[in-house]
């Protein structure tokens, strides 16, 4: 029989985006690299192990992306704890607001506050708003991945942004009432 | 006074996509002041998306892959598949450098691929413990963790298989896959293109064992004579 040479594993590019969406929304909660790594690790091994369970694909990214941003926040809390336990008192949470407008968005100041305005979104919140963030999904595929209704994705998606706003407001210093 | 009135509206409104209601349109149109209001409420929203998209949007690092893969090692505890241990592991060692190499070779659109397996059609290998094969809807396992190219002992009928399998890595894919494979690799191999591993295999020249021909001595036949049988 005649033997035949080929030249690529044929899932690369799948198995890229699983990897991603698993990382990247470690990342959204951990905003750490050697965290959100370990996270993404430990989520994929244990999709690696529940494979069998886990055929369908839209339920596979859903899962996956629970089982991330769910070990991602566990991950947070413990560091948290430890972080109490090791300092008497916690860090100065208020930096003062940037001058302009203008330098709002590219601010490393405002991006803190952003970040910390996030992490304090409820939950559910915070896991559609960061899958609304990253490239290429679509709110019919978030809405597959989180289990909700499209009508509910976009309604989370909304309340979320105007949340972070009101946080964020006081430093972007923007609307001014008369 | 009148302004504050405006004040959920102008929120409401400086959200992407959302239209500012009749009301609001009619009072922008006549006050400076929440038309700069509603500017800066836009901006402020842009800033929370682009700082949204900087969170979400990290690049993987290019060291989580070989992370899961050798997690992925280290709870198989499964009897070997494929015979000896110490078969699974120097099969591994070649496809993680295979697999890093390819790695490697992703980064770089530039670059042509050249990660080498073969196959053998049609692919009949038995494997314990391999699931049954899903539909083409479904996912696969290498959707996770992209298979590494190992040494399988396939049942080819071809009286070669044998050594060219220990030759050449080959590649597993699902059932489902595998006519997608052979005939990708059909097109690699009407295309004449010797890959990486292939050429080395091609320039060892194998020449047939020579014998030289059996040497008969001419035998001397002689019949039975009266005398000596009596
Ligand atoms: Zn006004």
């Amino acid at each position: 029989m005649q033997e035949l040479v080929l030249n690529q594993p044929v899932s690369t590019a799948r198995s890229e985006l699983v990897r991603e969406l698993a990382y990247r929304v470690a990342q959204g909660v951990l905003r750490n690299t050697a965290d959100a790594e370990d996270v993404a690790q430990e989520a994929l091994l244990r999709a690696y192990k529940s494979f069998e369970r886990l055929r369908d694909r839209s339920r596979f990214r859903g899962w996956l992306v629970r089982i991330s941003f769910r070990l991602a926040l566990d991950r947070l809390r413990s560091a948290k704890r430890r972080e109490q336990r090791d300092t008497l008192w916690s860090q100065p949470t208020h930096l003062p607001p940037p001058v302009t407008a203008e330098d709002v968005a590219a601010s490393n100041q405002f991006q803190g506050h952003l970040e910390r305005a996030l992490e304090e979104l409820p939950e559910k919140l915070r896991l559609v708003l960061l899958l609304s963030a990253m490239d290429g999904y679509t709110i019919e595929e978030i809405a597959a991945m989180v289990g909700v209704p499209i009508g509910t994705v976009k309604s989370r998606i909304f309340i979320a942004r105007k949340k972070l706003a009101e946080k964020l407001r006081c430093y972007a210093n923007t609307i001014k009432m008369r | 006074m009148l302004c504050k009135h405006y004040k959920d509206a102008l929120i409401e409104a400086a959200a992407p996509g959302v239209t500012p209601q009749r009301e609001l349109r009619a009072h922008l149109a006549e006050c400076a002041s929440c038309r700069e209001a509603l500017a800066q409420e836009q901006s402020l929203f842009a800033a929370i998306d682009s700082g949204l998209h900087a969170v979400a949007d990290m690049k993987v690092p290019p060291s989580l892959l070989p992370r899961v893969r050798a997690a992925v090692d280290e709870v198989a505890v499964a009897p070997p598949r494929w015979g000896s241990t110490w078969f699974a592991l120097s099969g591994a060692a070649v496809a993680v450098a295979l697999v890093l190499a390819g790695g490697i070779r992703h980064n770089d659109p530039r670059t042509p691929p050249t990660n080498t397996a073969t196959i053998r059609p049609p692919v009949e290998q038995v494997i314990p413990g391999r699931r049954t094969p899903l539909s083409s809807a479904g996912l696969e396992r290498e959707d996770l963790i992209p298979r590494l190219p190992v040494s399988v002992a396939g049942n080819s009928s071809s009286p070669g298989g044998l050594a060219s399998s220990k030759s050449m890595p080959e590649v597993l894919v699902p059932r489902d896959q595998e006519v997608l494979l052979a005939r990708y690799a059909q097109q690699w191999s009407s295309h004449k293109r010797a890959p990486l591993v292939a050429q080395g295999a091609d320039e060892v020249s194998v020449k047939p064992l020579e014998v030289a021909p059996i040497q008969i001595a001419q035998l001397d036949v002689k019949l039975l004579t009266e005398d000596g049988s009596k």
